[in-house]
């Protein structure tokens, strides 16, 4: 293992329940894991260490969430930047799990992703996206997060749809079991994803590599984790692969063969081999389209011993998306418009758009004074620049 | 519990932070002694000086009354509270003239002059949802020219009487009423007081009433002031910013919870910080320490302080009432104990400040010395006052009525109009 320092981090109820699950892993045991919320308790059910516990916003929504509301998340976040750049700061990787739709997560992942682009801190962020069955309501709010700025900023955001987990969920299975199943899927996922960047020493796909394939492209994935002992014997490459193609967030082979870009990720014990490795490179890459973008890390970690693991992650860009961006880049600029632009060059200072806030008095009559909402702090409203 | 006595007298102090309950018992030497004393948090049922919820304020008033009653050891009746304050963004004060030709053969003004012209005065087209609580007679004004405070007995042909109308929104007059009802109190017995009147009533002396001075109640919510000069009031009014706009402006610029910028301000760490030399101010949160340059903090009180002065200042000048204040200023409520408010206002009004406490004060007193009651003890002394004025004999040459009187008689008017 590299000596970076990688954190895994649980957003929300839902991504503490991810990392959580990765508590007992024994791969797991080399990076932090934490855990930031709105709810004090599902902070408190969480077996993650105390102090790699973050509750935000205790202060005005006394630990209890924030009611699956959004904006309230979103707020809560906002206020609390400090404490998040505090809790997050010094580490040279970071994973974050949640689950869109909700409040916390929802609200929180812009505003986090904003904060570490400040710090330079590069983070991978694994999205679920809620089932189709909880409502178009919390799916509509999951799409609305995927359109906003968070694909500006430059992190890596890999967005799963949980309802890849019913192609392969047993028609018996209780709601419980199925969330239960996401959960420990998305949880191998990122372990997979951490042991991936935390440096292969034989092939190693990095960080770059994946900010290339996904950076502002609204994408879907679907992730494949294959796993396979030494009591596979020597079977136990094409018994991984078996259980990859086989994983319920992969959603099949087709997913693999329609794939715009593929991040192949193998780890195996001190005995992986070179001709191992080729051989399952060859395998994956027959399954896969001519113009697939193939990201490849292969690397050796002797927690593993005789075990190994395949992981996949299959990036579908969203071509709709796509088309609009590529209509905008399109609009002709005016040379009034050049001139504008070029004014950066000569040094003029930028006005930043600020939001006129009222705070406590939000919900009260506005009192005008000669036209002005006394309201707004007067820092605001007399221009006065507190940095 | 003991029974109410004769001499008994209560108040409710409603404000944007906090609702107090005072008792006290009227002394036949002119005395108030203190007896019982009960307040609780509003936590946000009055905002800027409206009621923003009943419930919950009933809720806050009732354990404030508790308490009030268990220190004084009795249990009062519906008739026990007599003056209740009132304020809010509603309030306003309208000056106007009533103008009257002098008709009498001998050219002499008299009472019944003055009370037409008083009455025309009133006679003023009443805002829309405003009601009507009070006129305040500020001075006279004989044959357009002389200017006098006591007009009856002169000669003239006209004479102008100019006074200042206390409108409240009808619906925040309502509220308070009802507010009375579900507590118990009998509301037809409770005078309604401007806050600002009841402060200066508490905590100004003889000589600043006399000689001119401005008097200032920088409240959580609302601040209100009352220009004074020789027992007339020739400027008043109520400002919808308070204390709360600097810990929301705090809030909103530091990124910080109320809560914290709550405390930093009325734990008197923020006194503390202008003061001192120190460059950064530090809190903790969850045993993690954070540091704010003491310069933002400064920038965002001075915006929001200096506003709140100068607003007052327009409203003073416009009614020409700056040139009466040779006292200087009295500050009270929670923004007296930030000494930044009194260099402000030095540099505001080119006088200086001092921070107001209640004056002849006996009895159970514990804080209400300080400034932030200043408006609850001038409410209870009010309540006194009219006490001992309907009871004392030989009312017109008794020494204590008349010094009562010279300050009553400018809210003759008021107490008459309330009592709707």
């Amino acid at each position: 293992m590299s000596d970076k320092k990688i954190g895994i981090v649980g957003i929300g109820k839902a991504g503490i329940n991810i990392v959580s699950t990765l508590h007992n892993l024994r791969q797991a045991q080399h990076f932090t894991l934490m855990a930031i919320d709105t709810d004090k308790e599902s902070l408190q059910q969480s077996p993650i260490t105390e102090t790699n516990k973050l509750l935000l916003g205790n202060d005005w929504r006394q630990g209890n969430g924030c009611g699956g509301d959004m904006t309230a998340g979103g707020r809560v976040f906002s206020h609390e930047r400090s404490k998040l750049n505090q809790f997050l700061g010094g580490y040279d990787l970071l994973f974050f799990a949640g689950g869109l739709g909700r409040g916390t997560a929802s609200g929180g992942v812009s505003i986090i992703a904003s904060e570490l682009s400040k710090m330079k801190i590069p983070a991978i962020f694994v999205l679920t996206l809620p089932f189709v069955m909880e409502g178009p309501a919390k799916n509509r709010a999951a799409e609305n997060i995927l359109k906003s700025e968070i694909h500006e900023r430059n992190n890596v955001i890999i967005t799963i749809p949980n309802d890849l987990l019913f192609s392969k969920l047993d028609s018996n299975c209780t709601l419980n079991e199925a969330f239960e199943l996401s959960n420990i899927e998305v949880a191998k996922s990122l372990l997979a994803l951490a042991l991936c960047f935390s440096g292969g020493n034989l092939l190693a796909a990095n960080y770059a590599d994946l900010l290339e394939i996904v950076a502002q492209k609204k994408h879907f994935a679907a992730i494949g984790i294959g796993t396979a002992s030494a009591k596979d014997g020597e079977n136990r490459f094409n018994r991984a692969l078996e259980k990859m193609l086989m994983s319920p967030l992969l959603g099949g082979l087709d997913k693999l063969q329609e794939a715009d870009a593929l991040i192949v990720s193998l780890i195996g014990g001190n005995s992986l081999g070179a001709a191992d490795t080729k051989y399952l490179l060859e395998k994956v890459n027959s399954f896969v389209g001519e113009n697939t973008n193939l990201a490849v890390n292969f690397s050796t970690n002797e927690d593993f011993g005789e075990s190994i693991m395949l992981s996949v992650i299959a990036i579908k860009f969203d071509k709709s998306a796509m088309e609009d961006k590529i209509f905008t880049q399109q609009i002709p600029t005016t040379p009034s418009s050049k001139k504008r632009r070029n004014d950066k060059d000569n040094g003029q200072a930028s006005l930043d758009l600020v939001f006129n806030e009222r705070g406590i008095f939000e919900k009260t009559n506005i009192n005008y004074h000669e036209g002005v909402d006394l309201d707004i702090p007067a820092y605001q409203r007399k221009n006065i620049n507190l940095k | 519990m003991a029974k109410i006595r004769e001499n008994f007298v209560g108040t409710l102090d409603i404000g944007s932070n906090k609702c107090c309950v005072l008792f006290g018992l009227s002394r036949s030497n002119d005395e108030l002694e203190i007896i019982g004393f009960g307040e609780a948090k509003s936590d946000g049922s009055v905002l800027k000086g409206d009621i923003l919820d009943m419930e919950l304020l009933m809720n806050q008033l009732t354990l404030a009354l508790n308490d009030a009653e268990q220190m004084a050891n009795i249990s009062i009746n519906e008739s026990s509270i007599t003056t209740v304050n009132i304020s809010g963004t509603t309030m306003s004060f309208i000056p106007s003239v009533g103008s009257v030709t002098i008709k009498n053969a001998d050219q002499r003004i008299t009472e019944d002059d003055y009370n037409e012209a008083l009455e025309n005065a009133e006679r003023f087209n009443m805002p829309e949802n405003k009601s009507h609580l009070g006129t305040f007679e500020s001075y006279s004004v004989i044959n357009n020219s002389k200017k006098t405070a006591a007009p009856i007995g002169q000669s003239a042909n006209k004479l102008d009487v100019h006074t200042l109308l206390q409108f409240v929104g009808v619906n925040e007059l309502k509220n308070t009423k009802h507010l009375m009802a579900d507590l118990g109190i009998e509301e037809n017995n409770v005078d309604y007081i401007f806050s600002g009147i009841c402060g200066l009533y508490g905590c100004l002396s003889e000589s600043e009433r006399k000689n001119g001075s401005i008097f200032i109640d920088l409240g959580a919510g609302t601040t209100e002031f009352v220009v004074v000069n020789n027992y007339i009031i020739t400027a008043a009014g109520v400002l919808p910013l308070g204390m709360d706009h600097v810990i929301n402006d705090l809030s909103l610029g530091l990124k910080l919870p109320m809560s914290i910028c709550r405390n930093l301000v009325e734990s008197g760490q923020l006194e503390q910080l202008l003061k001192s030399n120190e460059t950064f101010w530090e809190y903790e949160i969850n045993r993690t320490k954070y540091r704010i340059p003491s310069h933002t903090i400064e920038l965002i009180v001075n915006a929001r302080l200096q506003e709140i002065f100068e607003l007052m200042k327009i409203q003073i000048y416009r009614n020409n009432a700056h040139c009466d204040i040779e006292a200087g200023g009295i500050l009270i409520g929670g923004g007296a104990l930030l000494s930044r408010n009194h260099e402000i206002f030095r540099n505001t009004f080119d006088c200086n400040c001092r921070t107001g406490r209640a004056i002849g004060m006996t009895g159970n007193i514990g804080n209400l010395s300080t400034p932030q009651y200043g408006t609850t003890y001038g409410l209870l002394k009010m309540a006194h006052a009219y006490s001992m004025r309907s009871k004392l004999p030989n009312k017109n040459h008794n020494p204590v009525t008349i010094a009562v009187d010279k300050f009553i008689q400018m809210f003759s008017k008021v107490k008459d109009s309330v009592k709707l």
